[in-house]
């Protein structure tokens, strides 16, 4: 397993987390490649047919970044967006999948580091899981 | 110096002081259709506000809502971005000349060394400067180099060399590949007209060395607040977790030491700086957030959260934190020489001496006016108040000694974000008020009409930028070249040098022109960075700017994955995979326009009302004015002199005057609404008059509806004649009346009806009211006895000093808990109140000829009003604000604003400012012909629309509507900020959103994941 | 306070002293017309009609053993336009618990309807019931005896055959309804209970339709604890079972490979509400070009591709407002445990926003709102 290297797929808000992610590059903090960032307006617009689209296609993890609760820019996008994942996740560990491969994760514009230190964690946490069963459950 | 020629004009104004005050006040004026010249003495705009993290009382950020019309972008980079704002930064005011309505002003532009223009932020400089000093931001706690960014996020967005530390070893032009540093650049001057000027000089920290007991400077644990707040932001070296500075350990007791150079008149400083203790509160959270571990504890006088929402705060930093306030004073902090560690000595409110030993000591220092301006400030003719702020008349708040210069923010007194904010609105009104209807259009730039895109099949042009070679050294870019190519529908790839600079974006117009490409893909740095200059280029050559991708391979890949070339390319090219995706899909978007329907309408005639509605019609616009009594004037009617000495009476009359002789304001009296319907773009309201029904249109809203004293439900009030309030006391002044003469003893109770269980807020006013009217009284017979009976004093700000001059004059100030309220006895037919006095450590028993009670303030019923209008209450029942902090007086769907009683407890200035402030940002709507819509806006597709209602549910901008007869939902554009949770919330693909839709995504995604 | 009252039952025919009442409503004009099940003409079946003519009452059935469709949808459509007069509808309890959700999504429109609720015995799946009618259970026979037995025990059902497994499993067979006609716990030869709601109690006092008095027999809770309890207990061993042999995605999938994407679960489904399932839209056409990639890096894939997101999104979906019918297990052509699965995600993510659907119409569904407080699910503490 120790050159398995996990592919995560990133939804990120415009205003704070893909802001923030943008600052870890300012500020040059580095983390691991294995990330693949999709840019959208609100955390709440993250549709959960994109979460297990990700997952079943071939992510092994993926992660939603928004506002810290309070900060959202359209005023109430993340708490939305925190139910969707709480319900994905109750539906999914119900069915023995482990929820552990989707992150969210309340990230400012100005954390940079923070973001490079999540990328670094969900990435070594990921490798520890190994790869994603669900994708190739689909293989043939 | 080479003068140029002077730029602006009567109808422009200044700005001085790039703070959260003047860039608010400058993004108003702008809306309002205003040239607006910026001016930051600073290398960066943003003022203090870059080094807030986390902000009270919400301890959340959230400034991004900062702008006219939420929500829009940080207001530092809506400056930046605005077409009327012209941004001065690094300069100073040497000399202003002429007069009101036409100045000229002569300003310095400091030689930042760095054309901003150029530097691409690539930081090759900063590796190879040998200069290493104390970096400013946050107090000097870490270290920068002489070429240097004073903050991540500045603008202008580039380096900036300090004079004072370089030392002109040349290193840097060296490798600086686009040629940015110019190390002989000069200073210039430069002129400017204007009809106006802001000042928002906002203010300096105190400096605490000059409280040497504290033992600031000497004792490494010692820090300002300042220092405290940078420790705590995310972004510090620590990520926000509080460590001891000397020796970077964590921490297990730090104490906050309150009212450094506040309320002390010994080190010059009389006034209360007002938000210290929230500050220091939300800092205290934060830390214990960070490391929940900590102890920390507060040794203070009185504790002053005096603002909406803010007891609350308060509360819960005792009960959920845990934090500990001590009422005391310090005597003495002393370092212990082993450990570092701090030892307090304290006298608590008893007169008892005691220690404690802390890690870490935080002094939460108090604001003084800036020091540097005083020359200026004398050049100008500006009146100074005692205390070194600016001077203002209590009832022109925005109004200086000089007639045509203006001011806002913490340079009148000091202040939290959501009173600058509404100060630096207020001050916009009071400019646009002064320069009178504008002329001059939003925007002014002509662009060629755009070709028929839509349906052709995609040509997509990529280019790839390496940004002076830096991204080389991690990517390789003949690698995402060829990679490129292979895409489908790609016509076009090439490198490129600068992407952003004259010569490269030539070539990319040449190239469009040539191939005939109609979609683009931008490889390289952020789009933040590069959108503008990118956009401003489309449309130059009439191609739409919506047609243009970006692919991060700069911030969020080059620069963050630099010792992994290999992988680092692979992602790169999944990115310009997922671009290329992207573009392939995206259509051109023309963004609406909705009419304005430029009339306000206010609810409500007392002072907040009548001067938002004189704001209004000033700037030119018709306004509707309800009042449902029969004459106009509020809770003014009954206000007879306030602490400062004005006459409300004759301000009273002035305003009803001036509303009767301003020919754009109508007034309804005797009138409710009784409904209210938004259409696309503007607002109807049906309005009952007392002879029928009329409907009326409008483009913005103002709710002024106002609040009352709270009928005290305690203490023998309408049981017993002598229990008065203090709005009854201050009639009986005013007219004489003959029962003052039976008053040898007067005893105020304060809090009633505040900060108990059924109005858990404070009132904000009373304490001033009490004080006040205790000061007349000592003023009608200095032998009257007066007793305040308080929890805390919170005469906040200058109001400071009227408290220590009715000290002075022998009113007496006893302490009560809420757990042990005075107590009211009749004897002998005399009132007796009688109270636990901790101060002497016994029980006390007053005589009260008269008992009046400092009766809090609560709103009038809202409740059929809001729902009318759909906007929301607190749980206070007052109206809620779209954002705190930065959109203290706008309701979440734009064109609705709040503003006087009805809004929060505030006295007549702080009200007349909410008025002004609400008539500004109104007036950012009103000054269009038409309101532009959002680009990404929502849409249905009504064939797979049931009318099920959640997307509905989910806008919380009201822009979903259910077409009841089709049972089908719309999206109103003029609403609609483009966010998605209602594509989201739809359960099939009925709801989408352009450019986003979920097909376009799912696509998006396929691309990201192979 | 609703009204409690009881229908004497005169000559042991209690179903037609029930219609007779509902008849009543139709000829005082309280309404316009009534939707009910009324016995096929080969008599093994039902069908949901709607009645004008009182005469017409003639083959309704109060007691309905089966569940063709679920009548949820057949309101919906009734309701969602332009129903300007009122109608009563007479619905088993999982339809009206359907109909209760379906108005939070503004599919059914309450206004005119006037929901009629009758304790539920369960019912059986339609080929089932078709048989034991074949078999000699006459029309009507077998609801007698289920009539009867609703007093003490609660129905059985007939030797050899059994209720549907959502049936058995079904913890609330008592109604909420505008009238609710109340079978357990009664000698329902001579009486059966009636509750009317306030929305109805005040027009049928004064049009005397509720001329008899009489309060619940005491024994009414004790039968319907009873009842209930053991479905309960049903549900449980269910929901264990399932549990149980569900470890891992690849055990859910072994038991689930005989899925042929028939997609009849979301049909049969009140919840599922879209006039054209995501499914179904163009949203999940990829192109030919990118099903060659997936297979190039994957080596190959199964064709087609959705099966098991289209279970998991419609889930994400529906599973909130699962109302436990268990039509979706009728409608599988393979026989899939489906509403055993829907329910045990159901049960678990309900219970996560303490909602039960069906409950209340005025509680919101938990994907239509937030708190501020609630949730502490931020990932990767660090």
């Amino acid at each position: 397993m120790a050159d398995f290297e996990p592919r995560i797929v990133a939804f990120l808000c415009h205003w704070c987390t893909y802001t923030g992610a943008d600052l870890a590059g300012t500020t040059r903090q580095q983390y691991p490649p294995n990330i693949r960032v999709i840019h959208l307006m609100c955390s709440g617009a993250v549709d959960s047919i994109y979460v297990l689209k990700a997952l079943i296609d071939g992510a092994d993890g993926v992660l939603l970044g928004g506002c810290h609760p309070g900060d959202c820019h359209y005023q109430t996008g993340n708490y939305k967006a925190r139910r969707r994942v709480a319900i994905l996740k109750g539906i999914l560990n119900q069915m023995g999948f482990t929820e552990d491969r989707i992150w969210l994760k309340w990230i400012s514009a100005s954390e940079g580091k923070l973001f490079a230190d999540t990328v670094t964690k969900m990435t070594n946490d990921l490798k520890k899981m190994g790869p994603n069963p669900m994708k190739q459950l689909w293989n043939a | 110096m080479a003068q140029g020629k002077i730029k602006g004009d009567k109808s422009s104004a200044l700005v001085v002081g790039a703070g959260i005050a003047g860039m608010q006040s400058a993004l108003l004026l702008a809306e309002m259709g205003r040239k607006v010249f910026l001016l930051e003495q600073g290398p960066a705009i943003g003022g203090y506000f870059p080094l807030l993290d986390k902000t009270f009382p919400t301890n959340s950020c959230g400034v991004c809502f900062m702008s006219p019309t939420p929500p829009a972008f940080c207001p530092i980079y809506e400056c930046h971005l605005h077409d009327n704002i012209e941004l001065l930064p690094y300069s100073e005011v040497k000399k202003v000349e002429g007069a009101a309505g036409d100045f000229k002003v002569s300003i310095v532009r400091k030689p930042r060394c760095v054309d901003p223009k150029r530097c691409t932020l690539c930081e090759a400089c900063i590796k190879v400067c040998p200069v290493e000093v104390e970096r400013e931001f946050g107090g000097g706690l870490e270290r920068r180099k002489a070429i240097y960014l004073p903050y991540p996020q500045a603008i202008p967005h580039s380096l900036v060399i300090d004079p004072k530390t370089c030392t002109r070893c040349g290193e840097c032009v060296k490798v600086c590949a686009p040629g940015a540093i110019d190390l002989d650049m000069k200073e210039e001057e430069e002129a400017i007209g204007v009809g106006a000027i802001l000042l928002g000089f906002g203010f300096e920290p105190f400096w605490a060395q000059k409280k040497g007991e504290y033992g600031f400077g000497r004792h490494e644990n010692v820090l300002t607040s300042i220092q405290f707040e940078r420790l705590i932001s995310t972004s510090s070296p620590t990520q926000g977790f509080p460590i001891r500075v000397s020796d970077g350990k964590k921490m297990e007791r730090i104490a906050f030491i309150q009212c450094v150079g506040s309320r002390d008149p010994s080190c010059g400083q009389d006034h209360c700086s007002t938000i210290c203790c929230m500050y220091a509160t939300k800092q205290a959270m934060i830390a214990k957030e960070r490391d929940p571990g900590l102890n920390v504890t507060f040794f203070y006088m009185d504790i002053r959260p005096m603002g909406k929402d803010y007891e609350r705060y308060y509360e819960r930093a005792k009960a959920e934190y845990g934090i500990e306030y001590i009422r005391s004073a310090i005597s003495t902090v002393k370092e212990l020489q082993q450990t570092k560690n701090l030892l307090i000595t304290y006298v608590k409110e008893d007169g008892a001496f005691e220690e404690r030993e802390f890690d870490s000591v935080v002094l939460s220092v108090g604001f003084t006016p800036p020091q540097n301006i005083k020359d200026l400030a004398f050049g100008m003719g500006l009146r100074l108040n005692p205390q070194g702020f600016c001077e203002t008349d209590e009832f022109h708040p925005a109004k200086t000694s000089v007639n045509g210069i203006f001011v806002g923010g913490a340079f009148r007194g000091p202040r939290d974000i959501p009173e600058t904010v509404v100060e630096g609105s207020s001050a916009a009104a009071a400019v646009a008020s002064f320069l009178g209807p504008n002329s001059l259009l939003i925007s002014t730039q002509e662009y060629p009409a755009e070709g028929a895109l839509s349906n052709e099949v995609p040509k997509i042009g990529v280019f790839i930028c390496h940004c002076g070679g830096e991204l080389k050294e991690s990517l390789s870019i003949p690698e995402l070249i060829e990679g490129t190519k292979q895409l489908g529908e790609v016509s076009h790839v090439e490198e490129m040098g600068l992407a952003c600079l004259p010569e490269d974006l030539n070539q990319i117009k040449m190239k469009i022109g040539e191939q005939g490409i109609n979609r683009i893909v931008i490889a390289g740095c952020t789009h933040r960075e590069i959108r503008k200059t990118m956009e401003e280029m489309a449309k130059g050559m009439g191609f739409n700017p919506y047609l243009i991708e970006y692919a991060n391979i700069r911030e969020q890949c080059a620069f963050v994955h630099r010792d992994l070339p290999k992988l680092a390319t692979e992602k790169a090219m999944a990115l310009i995979r997922m671009s290329v995706e992207r573009a392939r899909r995206i259509q051109p978007i023309r963004k609406g326009n909705q009419k304005v329907e430029r009339k306000g309408l206010v609810v409500g005639g007392g002072v907040a009302g009548m001067t938002a509605a004189l704001r209004m019609a000033e700037q030119g616009y018709g306004v509707y004015l309800i009042e449902k009594e029969k004459e106009l004037g509020g809770n003014l009617k009954n206000s007879f002199y306030t602490l400062k000495g004005s006459d409300p009476q004759s301000l009273l009359k002035d305003l009803i005057q001036k509303v009767k002789d301003q020919p754009s304001i109508r007034s309804y009296l005797e009138t409710e609404v009784i409904g209210f319907e938004k259409k696309n773009g503007h607002y109807q309201t049906k309005i009952r008059r007392p002879n029928g029904e009329e409907i009326l249109d409008h483009g913005a809203l103002v709710f002024a509806t106002g609040g009352r004293e709270v009928t005290p439900k305690e203490y023998l009030f309408g049981q017993d004649p002598r229990v008065i309030t203090q709005r009854q006391l201050e009639k009986m002044i005013h007219l004489k009346d003959a029962g003052l003469k039976e008053i040898r003893s007067a005893v105020m109770i304060q809090c009633v009806g505040s900060r108990d269980e059924e109005h858990p807020y404070c009132s904000r006013i009373c304490c001033g009211h009490a004080v006040k009217n205790a000061l007349k009284l000592k003023e009608q017979d200095p032998s009257v006895q007066v007793y305040v009976l308080y929890r805390d004093v919170r005469t906040y700000g200058f109001y400071e000093t009227y408290y220590h001059e009715a000290r002075g004059k022998g009113v007496i100030f006893i302490r009560y808990d809420l757990e042990k309220k005075p107590k009211i006895a009749v004897e002998n037919g005399r009132l007796r109140v009688s109270l636990f006095d901790p101060a002497m450590g016994s029980q006390v028993t007053l005589p009260a000829d008269r008992l009046i009670l400092s009766a809090g303030v609560e709103p009038n019923d809202h409740l059929d009003l809001a729902k009318i209008f759909d906007v929301d209450l607190n749980p206070d029942g007052f109206f809620m604000e779209a954002n705190p902090k930065s959109a203290p007086l706008d309701s979440v769907d734009r064109g609705k604003f709040f503003c006087g009683l009805c809004h929060s407890p505030n006295g007549i200035e702080d009200a007349i400012s909410q008025g002004n402030a609400a008539a500004a940002r109104a007036g950012a709507i009103l000054a269009k012909e038409t309101v532009e819509e959002k680009a990404y806006l929502a849409y249905v597709i009504k064939r797979l629309c049931c009318g099920c209602g959640l997307c509905v549910t989910t806008c919380p901008y009201g822009a979903r509507v259910l077409n009841e007869e089709e049972v089908k939902a719309e999206v109103v554009d003029a609403l609609c900020q483009g966010c998605g949770n209602c594509v989201v919330a739809c359960r099939n693909a009925a709801s989408q959103q352009r450019n986003f839709e979920k097909g376009l995504n799912l696509t998006v995604l396929n691309e990201a994941i192979d | 306070m609703a009204k409690q009252t009881v229908l004497k039952v005169s000559g042991g025919r209690t179903e037609e002293t029930i219609k007779g009442f509902l008849k009543s409503l139709l000829e005082k004009g309280v309404v316009e017309a009534i939707l009910i099940p009324k016995r096929l003409p080969s008599g093994d079946g039902f069908a949901q009609t709607l009645i004008h003519d009182p005469e017409k009452m003639d083959g309704a059935c109060i007691l309905s053993l089966t569940m063709p469709v679920q009548s949820a949808k057949v309101a919906s459509n009734l309701s969602i336009k332009n129903l300007n007069k009122k109608v009563a509808a007479v619905l088993k309890a999982c339809e009206i618990r359907a109909i209760v959700e379906l108005a939070k999504f503004l599919q059914v429109k309450l206004e005119n309807l006037i929901v009629v609720g009758v304790d539920c015995p369960g019912t059986f799946e339609v080929t089932d019931y078709a048989k034991m009618v074949q078999e000699g259970k006459e029309s009507g026979k077998l609801e007698a005896e289920m009539l009867k037995e609703m007093e003490k025990r609660g129905p059985m059902a007939p030797q050899g055959y059994a209720f549907r497994p959502a049936c058995q499993m079904c913890e609330y067979p008592v109604p909420k309804a505008d009238i609710h006609i109340k079978l357990f716990g009664y000698k329902t030869e001579e009486e059966v209970g009636l509750e009317i709601g306030d929305k109805l109690e005040k027009e049928l006092e004064e049009k005397g339709l509720l001329s008899a008095s009489g309060n619940e027999p005491s024994s009414r809770k004790e039968v319907v604890d009873r009842v209930v309890a053991e479905k309960v207990k049903k549900r449980d061993a269910a929901f264990q079972e399932f549990s149980g042999g569900v470890k891992d995605l690849q055990s859910f999938l072994d038991r689930f490979s005989t899925c042929i994407r028939c997609h009849n679960c979301m049909v049969a489904c009140p919840i599922c509400y879209c006039k054209e399932c995501v499914f179904r839209t163009a949203i999940f056409e990829h192109e030919g070009d990118q099903f060659l990639r997936w297979a190039d890096r994957k080596g190959g894939i199964r064709m087609p591709t959705d099966t098991l997101i289209f279970h998991l999104i419609r889930m994400t979906h529906m599973v909130t407002s699962c109302i436990g019918c268990g039509l979706c297990d009728s409608a599988c052509p393979s026989r899939l445990p489906v509403a055993t699965l829907f329910r045990s995600v159901g049960d678990k993510i309900q219970k996560m926003f303490n909602y039960v659907p069906g409950r209340d119409v005025n509680e919101v569904p938990p994907v239509a709102t937030f708190k501020e407080d609630e949730l502490k699910i931020e990932s990767g503490a660090i």
